[in-house]
């Protein structure tokens, strides 16, 4: 995911909130284009497999050379960063994110509840994790002492 | 797992915990006396009347750390074995402290194992991996064992347990 730098650490709140908005308006582009995009190009290849068994065996057959694979995963990779270029740079397109944005974030703004729960949860759980752990190794180190020492004994 | 014997090494992180959790809290609370009663115990005023109490305290203040050092370690010990059958150093390990029949520990059992523990001076724990189960010396006098007791974390723990011994694949 691309950054689009705007907003250093020593600028105000207005610059890092535009810092925000375009992070996640590239991150939004990027899920509406991956998604709708591979959609698209998949139904468009399924309908032309459909018209016609020989051009079917023909992909297949194709796609299974690990060369002819290689070069339409390059051209579909090449078509898809124009595709996301072009939308990156339309303003229509940061508006409607922008939008979507300030509704998200009015949203949250006005219930934290379900922000501040996750928080909580996620502190719980790395207590717990921690503390398993550190049970979890005093026990093993418990275990290897008790058999050290056991050996020892049986020796003697 | 939960309710084997417990070994030294749980027993000794457990128990530097509460050596350093009661340091905390006698020497925050040495300090917080002299902070919050202004007294300077390296320039401390004469005691010319009976009344003068902050320079009375001022003299006491240097010999009150050592004294409490003394006096609440095993009060602290006695008070969470009998609550709680843990103190909080033992629950950060998920240890707990039963009569030998595996039932709640009583009063006369916590001030036989603290009191032997202060004895021994602590030496009776190096019995604990050559008895069978695990009884240091102030266990034995006292007729306790120590156990793991993870609650609910239990599963956790087995987890945690099975990722080590698999080498944390």
């Amino acid at each position: 995911m691309r950054s689009s730098g705007t907003g250093g650490p020593d600028n105000g709140p207005a610059l890092r909130r535009l810092g925000l908005e375009a992070r996640i308006a590239d991150a939004l582009v990027t899920h509406l284009v991956e998604s709708r995009f591979s959609e698209a190009l998949m139904e468009q290849i399924l309908v032309a497999l459909k018209e016609s068994r020989d051009l079917e065996r023909l992909v297949v057959h194709l796609l299974a050379e690990p060369e002819v694979n290689g070069s339409v995963d390059g051209m579909v990779d090449r078509q898809f960063g124009r595709v996301v270029e072009a939308l990156r740079k339309s303003e229509e397109v940061r508006e409607l994110v922008r939008e979507q944005v300030d509704t998200y974030l009015q949203h949250l703004t006005q219930h934290p509840e379900p922000v501040r729960q996750l928080i909580q949860d996620q502190s719980r759980g790395m207590v717990r994790e921690m503390l398993a752990s550190v049970r979890a190794w005093a026990l093993l180190a418990d275990e290897a002492v008790n058999g050290w020492v056991s050996r020892l004994t049986r020796k003697a | 797992m939960t309710g084997r014997y417990a070994g030294i090494v749980s027993r000794a992180i457990g128990h530097a915990i509460d050596v350093t959790l009661l340091a905390v809290l006698i020497a925050g609370s040495s300090w917080l006396a002299q902070q919050f009663l202004g007294i300077d115990p390296a320039h401390c005023p004469q005691v010319r009347a009976w009344w003068h109490l902050r320079a009375r305290l001022c003299w006491f203040l240097p010999y009150a750390a050592p004294v409490a050092g003394v006096l609440i370690p095993p009060l602290y010990l006695v008070t969470f074995y009998v609550v709680a059958g843990r103190t909080p150093g033992m629950s950060v390990l998920g240890l707990r402290l039963v009569r030998a029949n595996g039932r709640q520990v009583r009063l006369r059992q916590a001030l036989k194992r603290v009191g032997t523990f202060y004895l021994t001076l602590g030496l009776g724990s190096l019995l604990i991996p050559v008895t069978e189960r695990c009884r240091a010396l102030h266990d034995i006098v006292a007729g306790t064992v120590v156990v793991y007791d993870w609650g609910s974390h239990a599963p956790d723990v087995e987890r945690a347990i099975a990722l080590a011994r698999s080498g944390g694949d």
